[in-house]
């Protein structure tokens, strides 16, 4: 059967919510910033886009394009939760909702049009309750698939509703630039220009062989990009995110860059996941890293251990090992670390002194954490370990900006 | 070559091997049976270089020499042979013929020489052990070998022969997973070298190999250690196996001394027991609780998601109250190999590791973590 | 003795050699270099000294084990390659490596293990691997080869020795080939364009080459200015990657250079096979214009090294020649 897919993307999210949360602001060209110290623009408003300002260019560059420009530091708590908002209303046509990114979501939709009586009334009674509720417009794209779905979103903004159908696939690809397409960056483009194709139309002529030949298993996909082919499902949260997790992560001050830094910061989440695990009596066999850039690209990796595990130092050493199997590209604005595949853990005692040893270690140190606060005690020795001599952590050094992110 | 077997005796002969032979394809040599006719017999050798095996039958042969062909298909050949006479020959080039009857099969084989070297046993160096306490001493310590393959020094039996002062030699095979130990020791005859004296680790896919060999009838058998490895035989066949590389901890330091705490129960009715109560346990829900008092043991079990159980035991015991949790499962894997009729259970206290052995009895001896309380 | 076969490392094989002597060898190795120079020789020489008994530092060679080692069949190396049919090497060729090592010697004082090419270790693999190498078990040692120790871990780098392998030098590979059994003409012809791998000259041998040879002799032949098309067509058959490109051009000077030898009376040209077609080339135009052509040869080489776009360089070149035709 085929699917109705749905794209939904909230125009100019973080200027629009700013601007709802501050009549001063509204009608009035501003862009969100990072915090003080960061002088890119994050987001503008459609008044600011008016003037050519666009998301990443520097502070200055704006205001020498419009001087009247009303900068607005970033409040990623505020974003956080007027986004989840949103994807709860969301969840009141499908099930089916994979929150895509902060203000991006897909919706599997094949289910739910004939409960609620047409394509276009799901549409309107989206747009009219978030606008309603949060002032906010957003552009909606509806396909056959996620590929195309997203890309009927980007045919008009703001506030748009672009429904591409399936015999609308091949005229409306033909003339789309291939960058157009979620999935084909500035790179590829320039790669596949070489071959001299631009347009999603020449994507699909283009011999799917040689483009496997050249590309590997990408080609093959390129080649059902350029067709309009997109199998991938609608993927919700829940499912994706099903099994018991214990995590944290952390919101870095400044970004960072330098290996001992990060190590700083991981070595602080280890000790808040692995306490956190323990006192909940569950310990877990897979370690997750999450990492993202200043841009808000956001990835992770994870990592099975031999055996489930929950002390922090285990933790620790799991995540470095995670860490080291990366290669940083841009400087660091948040780390995550989440423990999974989680068991309640045993209360089975180890028979051989040093594996006792390092079990009452741990106890004593929670307990005098639990009666202290946290990070009164310490793991310095940890960090020589890995960078030698360097970096102990100083008694007063607190993390910034921690969110519990799951405990289940 | 060429040589006459009996088809049975054959066909027993590659049985044996089966298990042996590598079933990955790394080095194709090891998927092959070496063939040996020699004057007065047929040596027949398998090994995936972690385990080997050679034994030697009685074959009528006509021409000396060997070969090696596929193990598993000339077992499928043989199998299907009519009950006769075989006459196994080799051709130019490696090709090997084998007649039976009126069948006649023509295979190819790979040359001997890139047969992996094959240790070779002088008896001189080997001790004698009877069969089943070799058996019975493998039983007593391979439900406790560690199954964390990265901890490949604790994924086998640690064997040890020590000098009792009456001059007896003693062989000491001991096995722990971090939770749990277990030793079992038995006397043995002849000597034994320097090796054997310091300790070796016997790998676990060896051990499961040895005891099928122990399982197979009664009687002595020789042990020993040559190179790298060990060396068990029996009659006209021996198998080898590499040892484990590595450092067995020291054992010693976990076996407690001090535990004064002794009450002793008959085994049958105290694994009934157990084994009812574990019903309502689980790892999860901290495994069953032992209370001990002069009036007997209390064994309780609990399990939110179920309900709970307890049952009494009369027993002696004259020492303090305790209280202790075990794994069930560790109680039961003890208690199912103890063969006494009664066993002796020391503890010092709930959180200090416990003792199990068999009523009267140095032969085993088995130590166990309680759980948390 | 198999160290004294290593050609064009002898700074390497010292090295290795004192380590043999003073038993300090490193528990595990990072060789990097191309394929093809002598990476593989000297991991097996290495173990070969550290398995045969006839002397400290090096092997004699002739041994059962020596064979065993040189024959790829002797059971205390463990070789991790990618399967047949696969790209990388995967966790569980790694979990079978440890498991392998776990055990003692089958015969050899030590075991030793080669993971080749280091660099197509899946992540997975790489990370177990990385607990082998900070606790080997038992007296393991482990080679990774790897053409290039960057694609790898900086974890993995750091745990290992690295050791970088030169390119072999014309004339060592000239020594190889003619040990091999070629000829010497054929040799000296494919030693220079093997960019000092043997792996590449024995590629470029025989057929191949002379199949090359007589595609850049006919389409030479075919290029005429006037048909302005033909010369690009020229270039664009010919031309291909960098690697390729070079190799062309190799190949266009040893053409020239016959040309040359040829013009002089002497008869001493690398290209027999192709004797006329050089006749032409060497009649056609005054000895003066071949000589600048074969300059013209060697700048575009250079500019191909220093990263100028292959196919414009050749169309220059080729316009060039053709101008005389």
């Amino acid at each position: 059967m085929e699917r109705i897919i749905m794209h939904i993307d909230m125009n100019a999210f973080f200027a629009s919510v700013e601007q709802q949360s501050n009549p001063a602001l509204r009608g009035k060209p501003i862009a969100v910033t990072g915090s003080d110290s960061r002088t890119v623009i994050l987001t503008a408003s459609y008044e600011a886009r008016a003037f050519g300002v666009k998301t990443g260019l520097t502070t200055w560059e704006a205001r020498q394009k419009c001087p009247d420009l009303i900068l607005v530091p970033t409040n990623n708590r505020l974003y956080t939760h007027v986004s989840s908002q949103i994807m709860k209303i969301l969840h009141d046509y499908t099930p089916l909702v994979e929150v895509f990114s902060i203000d991006e979501a897909f919706m599997d939709i094949t289910g739910s049009v004939s409960m609620f009586g047409s394509l276009e009334r799901i549409c309107y009674l989206i747009k009219s309750r978030i606008s309603a509720r949060f002032g906010i417009t957003c552009s909606i794209g509806i396909a056959p698939n996620k590929l195309l779905a997203k890309l009927a979103s980007e045919m008009k903004k703001p506030d748009g509703l672009t429904i591409i159908r399936n015999e609308d696939v091949s005229r409306t690809l033909e003339h789309m630039p291939i960058v157009e397409l979620c999935g084909i960056g500035r790179k590829m483009a320039a790669k596949l220009a070489l071959y001299s194709i631009r347009t999603c139309g020449e994507l699909g002529r283009y011999p799917a062989e040689r483009l496997k030949m050249r590309f590997g298993i990408v080609g093959e996909k390129l080649h059902q990009m350029g067709l309009g082919i997109d199998d991938s499902p609608v993927i919700p949260a829940e499912e994706a995110e099903e099994v018991k997790s214990v995590g944290h992560s952390m919101t870095l001050k400044r970004d960072i860059r330098e290996r001992a830094d990060i190590l700083r910061y991981l070595l602080q989440l280890s000790e808040m996941v692995g306490r956190r695990a323990r006192r909940y009596g569950v310990w877990g066999k897979t370690v997750h890293l999450t990492v993202r850039y200043a841009d808000f690209t956001t990835f992770g990796k994870q990592g099975s251990q031999p055996h489930h595990i929950n002390l922090s130092e285990e933790i620790y050493l799991a995540a470095v090992k995670i860490l080291d199997s990366l290669e940083l590209q841009h400087p660091v604005r948040l780390l995550g670390i989440r423990l999974t595949n989680l068991q309640h853990q045993t209360s089975q005692l180890p028979l051989f002194p040093e594996e006792q040893t390092r079990l009452k270690l741990t106890e004593a140190m929670d307990k005098v954490n639990n009666r202290h606060g946290d990070f009164t005690v310490m793991f310095a020795s940890l960090l020589d370990q890995q960078e030698k001599g360097s970096h102990v952590i100083s008694p007063a050094w607190r993390p910034e900006g921690i969110r519990n992110v799951a405990v289940a | 070559m060429e040589f006459r077997i009996d088809k049975e005796q054959f066909l027993k002969a590659l049985q044996k091997i089966q298990g042996i032979v590598e079933k990955r394809t790394s080095m194709p040599i090891l998927s092959n049976v070496l063939l040996e006719a020699t004057e007065t017999s047929l040596l027949v050798t398998a090994t995936d270089l972690e385990v080997g095996m050679k034994s030697s039958y009685s074959a009528e042969v006509v021409a000396t020499g060997k070969i090696t062909v596929s193990a598993k298909k000339l077992y499928e050949i043989v199998k299907e042979l009519p009950n006769q006479q075989i006459v196994f020959s080799t051709k130019d080039n490696d090709w090997v013929e084998i007649k039976c009857g009126k069948v006649q099969f023509n295979i190819v084989g790979l040359s001997p020489d890139e047969f992996p070297y094959f240790p070779d046993v002088k008896e001189e160096s080997l001790f004698e052990i009877e069969s089943s306490l070799l058996r019975g001493m493998i039983e007593k310590t391979s439900y406790a070998i560690c199954t964390d393959e990265t901890k490949y020094n604790l994924n086998g039996i640690f064997a040890k022969v020590e000098v009792k002062q009456d001059g007896i030699n003693c062989l000491k095979m001991v096995s722990t997973d971090g939770h749990r130990l277990s030793i079992a020791s038995g006397n043995l005859k002849g000597s034994v070298g320097p090796e054997l004296l310091k300790g070796v680790i016997l790998p676990k896919k060896g051990i499961y190999e040895m005891k099928k060999i122990t399982d197979e009838e009664g009687g002595m058998l020789l042990f020993g250690f040559l190179d790298n490895s060990a060396v068990i035989k029996r009659g006209d066949s021996y198998m080898v196996m590499r040892l484990v590389d590595g450092e067995f901890p020291d054992y010693n330091r976990v076996i407690p001394t001090a535990n004064n705490q002794v009450v002793t129960v008959n085994k049958e009715n105290f694994s009934h027991s157990v084994r009812r109560m574990a019903i309502l346990s689980s790892e999860k829900f901290k495994g069953i609780m032992l209370e001990i008092s002069d009036n007997g043991i209390k064994i309780s079990s609990s399990n939110p998601e179920l309900g709970d159980a307890m049952e009494e035991i009369d027993v002696e015991y004259h020492g303090d109250p305790i209280s202790v949790r075990f794994n069930a499962r560790y109680l039961l894997d003890v208690l199912s190999v103890a063969e006494t009729e009664r066993v002796d259970m020391r503890f010092r206290d709930e959180l200090s590791p416990s003792i199990i052995v068999p009523e009267n009895s140095e032969s085993f001896l088995a130590v166990i973590m309680p759980m948390r309380l | 003795m198999p160290f004294a076969d290593i050609l064009g490392h002898e700074r390497i094989v010292e090295v290795l050699r004192r380590s043999l002597r003073t038993g300090k060898t490193a528990h595990s190795y990072l060789f990097e270099g191309i394929s093809g120079c002598g990476r593989k020789k000297t991991t097996l020489a290495l173990i070969q000294g550290m398995f045969c008994q006839s002397a400290d530092d090096d092997a004699c060679g002739v041994c059962p084990s020596c064979r065993k080692v040189a024959g790829g069949s002797h059971a205390d190396i463990h070789i991790v390659e990618p399967l047949p049919d696969k790209r990388d090497i995967s966790i569980d060729q790694l979990r079978e490596m440890q498991r392998t090592l776990s055990l003692r010697p089958y015969e050899a004082p030590r075991k030793a293990c080669i993971i080749e090419p280091a660099e197509r270790m899946s992540v997975n693999a790489a990370n177990s691997l990385l607990k082998t190498l900070e606790e080997p078990p038992g007296d393991a040692l482990i080679i990774l080869l790897t053409e290039n120790a960057g694609l790898l871990l900086p974890t993995i780098r750091s745990r290992c020795q690295l050791i970088r392998f030169a390119p072999l030098s014309p004339e060592h590979i000239l020594t190889l080939l003619e040990q091999s059994g070629m000829d010497a003409d054929t040799a000296s012809l494919i030693a220079p364009m093997s960019g000092g791998s043997m792996q590449k000259a024995i590629e470029l041998d025989n057929e191949s080459l002379a199949a090359r040879r007589e595609n850049v002799i006919s389409r030479l032949s075919q290029m005429n200015i006037n048909k302005i098309a033909s010369v690009f067509d020229a270039a664009e058959a010919l031309s291909g990657n960098r690697e390729e490109t070079l190799e062309l051009l190799d190949l266009l000077i040893s053409f020239y250079r016959d040309a040359l030898h040829l013009a002089a009376g002497s008869g001493e040209i690398v290209n027999r096979s192709a004797r006329s077609a050089i006749e032409t080339i060497a009649t056609r135009r005054p000895i003066s214009r071949t000589m600048e052509l074969l300059e013209a040869i060697c700048q575009t080489r250079r500019d191909v090294q220093r990263n100028a776009n292959p196919k414009l360089a050749l169309d220059h070149l080729f316009m060039n020649i053709a101008a005389e035709t």
